[in-house]
């Protein structure tokens, strides 16, 4: 069965996704983050910031800590806007196809190997403005042809015809599957001190907050959490060097404790370059007692997974066995242009 | 008073089973129930209308059948979704409206819903009436607004003299409500392919709830409120 739907609604080829700027007004996901609660002097009091070097810890080696992350979980979502079809009221709605997935990788004898993955092909685009029967039908045929079909939604939940706010509606639909396929690999053994690449709220389903040691390590920066004197900090930070922990409940409420760790001291590159984000369940760390010293233990390990490969060019926020599971979980999927030719050849495009 | 016939969840099983019959055996190997298609069996048309509610409705069903229906009480209630069944002078004509500005995935389930009101309500009494008895036959359709989460529900009502009655007589109760979301989560969310890919799902995925229904939800193209019912009503719920 050819995936009708899209010639009957004047389905067309997107070539080239190029992107068109963000309207100043527009509504993101960091710009739902303006509800965070921060308390900065958690560990010190907020006029008292100042960096804390984690490689002096005495008497301990991160190789004999039990607590020791040993397991790391990443996802990967690749695909772009591959076509667009009219609404009946005549205005664009793209279609965006994507191959999503998720991987743990496990750390034994010094040695990374892949523990588990999943991946899967799905398409997802904002389908409300369509007839129930016609969508149905295209999700059957996508199904046929071993593709998930992802209703998005604009993120404002309100119907809208701009090409950019729909666009990335499916794109963000997308990328929160993935999170749910991270979450299902989170969750294979949540019990074991594991390391997620990202936040951990938005993989929160995967584990109990309260009760499962999962750490998140965050390289992309949206948003500044810190006051003024945590800025200069931050920058002063030298690799192998901490910011205080602070609280932070974002607007859905998983509170975490979080700190910055700079793992590279970016020579050559932006002072914002090299240093990543830490979350620790704020559940967690109080039921289990845990304190500066803990953070210290955590950040020296993370610190010592640090990637040291010259040729990644994120290897100053990266740490090495989540680059190893960028790359198995990357060598799973098939060629984008396979698969999009394919996607066209069933639409008839 | 008319009686309504009464079900056990077997008997809206093999109801709801009993749709497949007629359709193309490649579609048992899909988890996405045809709906459209198993609609397209019965003499109901189907409609979508932004606004829905008991005058827009009736609006709408006047304007196609050149007669005036009449409007229940709250006419400006909004609705999910809307069953019109009405014989006169032995000829029928059926019709499932839904809220146009619903999500896709509450569209489908209040189309299915008021499938099963028809089956499993209305056909029945049309049986049980001489063949050239007029009647109208009704069901708005909504969601509550404290928790719009959960199932819809609605009110069956009945104008069995048409020609001399203008007033809608309610007929129905919340048991025939829960027996049409049984039969609408019955139709879309087969028991037989739920416990199949449940099972390979648990494996691959694990057992988490809160992931499995998110999951499931897409591969059914049901909303996770309706996948979430399924996999309690089936026992199938997990950490």
């Amino acid at each position: 069965m050819s995936l009708d739907f899209i010639q009957n609604n004047g389905g067309c080829r997107l070539v080239v996704d190029t992107s068109q700027p963000i309207p100043q007004n527009y509504s993101s996901d960091s710009d739902n983050e303006t509800q965070d609660e921060i308390d900065l002097g958690w560990e010190v009091s907020e006029t008292q910031w100042h960096t804390i070097p984690i490689t002096d810890v005495m008497d301990w080696r991160p190789s004999d800590w039990n607590e020791s992350p040993i397991r790391f979980v990443d996802g990967k979502d690749v695909g772009q806007t591959v076509a667009w079809v009219r609404s009946p009221d005549g205005y664009p709605v793209p279609i965006r196809l994507a191959q999503i997935g998720s991987i743990v990788m496990t750390l034994n004898n010094g040695e990374v190997r892949r523990n588990y993955s999943t991946m899967e092909r799905v398409v997802s685009m904002v389908v409300d403005p369509f007839r129930w029967d016609e969508i149905e039908s295209f999700a059957s045929s996508l199904q046929k042809n071993g593709i998930r079909l992802l209703p998005a939604y604009p993120l404002d939940g309100q119907a809208t015809y701009e090409f950019e706010k729909l666009r990335r509606a499916a794109q963000n639909r997308s990328k929160d599957e993935m999170g749910v396929l991270e979450e299902a690999a989170i969750a294979q053994d949540d019990n074991t001190p594991t390391i997620v690449d990202g936040r951990l709220e938005s993989r929160s389903g995967g584990f109990d907050r309260g009760l499962s040691p999962i750490f998140g390590v965050v390289k992309t920066h949206y948003r500044n959490y810190l006051h003024p004197a945590g800025m200069q900090v931050l920058y002063q930070l030298e690799a192998g060097q901490r910011t205080p922990f602070f609280s932070l409940t974002p607007f859905q409420r998983f509170p975490v404790l979080t700190w910055y760790l700079r793992l590279s001291d970016g020579v050559g590159t932006t002072p914002t370059w090299g240093f990543v984000r830490v979350e620790v369940s704020l559940d967690w760390f109080q039921n289990n007692r845990k304190d500066e010293t803990f953070v210290n233990r955590l950040s020296r390990v993370i610190y010592e997974y640090r990637s040291k490969e010259k040729s990644y060019r994120r290897a100053p926020v990266s740490i090495h066995p989540i680059v190893r599971a960028e790359e198995s979980l990357g060598s799973q999927f098939q060629p984008e242009n396979r698969i999009i030719a394919q996607f066209y050849r069933e639409a008839g495009l | 008073m008319t009686m309504l016939k009464r079900y056990t969840s077997h008997q809206i099983r093999n109801v709801a089973n009993s749709m497949w019959l007629s359709l193309d055996p490649g579609h048992l190997a899909l988890s996405i129930s045809p709906l459209y298609e198993m609609l397209s069996a019965y003499p109901i048309r189907t409609a979508e209308i932004i606004g829905l509610t008991f005058q827009s409705a009736t609006d709408f069903l006047t304007s196609e059948t050149g007669q005036v229906i009449p409007v229940p009480e709250n006419g400006d209630q909004p609705l999910a979704g809307f069953l019109f069944i009405q014989r006169f002078r032995s000829a029928f004509y059926g019709c499932i409206l839904v809220e146009q500005g619903d999500p896709i995935v509450r569209r489908r389930f209040s189309a299915a819903h008021e499938l099963g009101h028809y089956l499993l309500h209305f056909r029945p009494i049309l049986e049980s009436l001489p063949g050239d008895a007029d009647l109208i036959l009704a069901e708005g359709l909504t969601y509550s607004k404290d928790s719009p989460d959960e199932l819809p529900s609605g009110k069956l009502a009945m104008v069995d003299s048409p020609n001399r009655d203008v007033q809608f007589n309610f007929i129905g109760n919340d048991l025939v409500e829960r027996e049409a979301n049984q039969f609408a989560a019955e139709l879309l969310i087969p028991e037989a392919a739920c416990n199949i890919i449940y099972e390979s799902f648990s494996q691959k995925y694990g057992t988490k709830r809160q992931i499995l229904t998110k999951r499931l939800a897409t591969e059914f193209l049901v909303s996770a409120e309706a996948m979430r019912w399924r996999l309690a009503t089936l026992k199938l719920q997990s950490s």
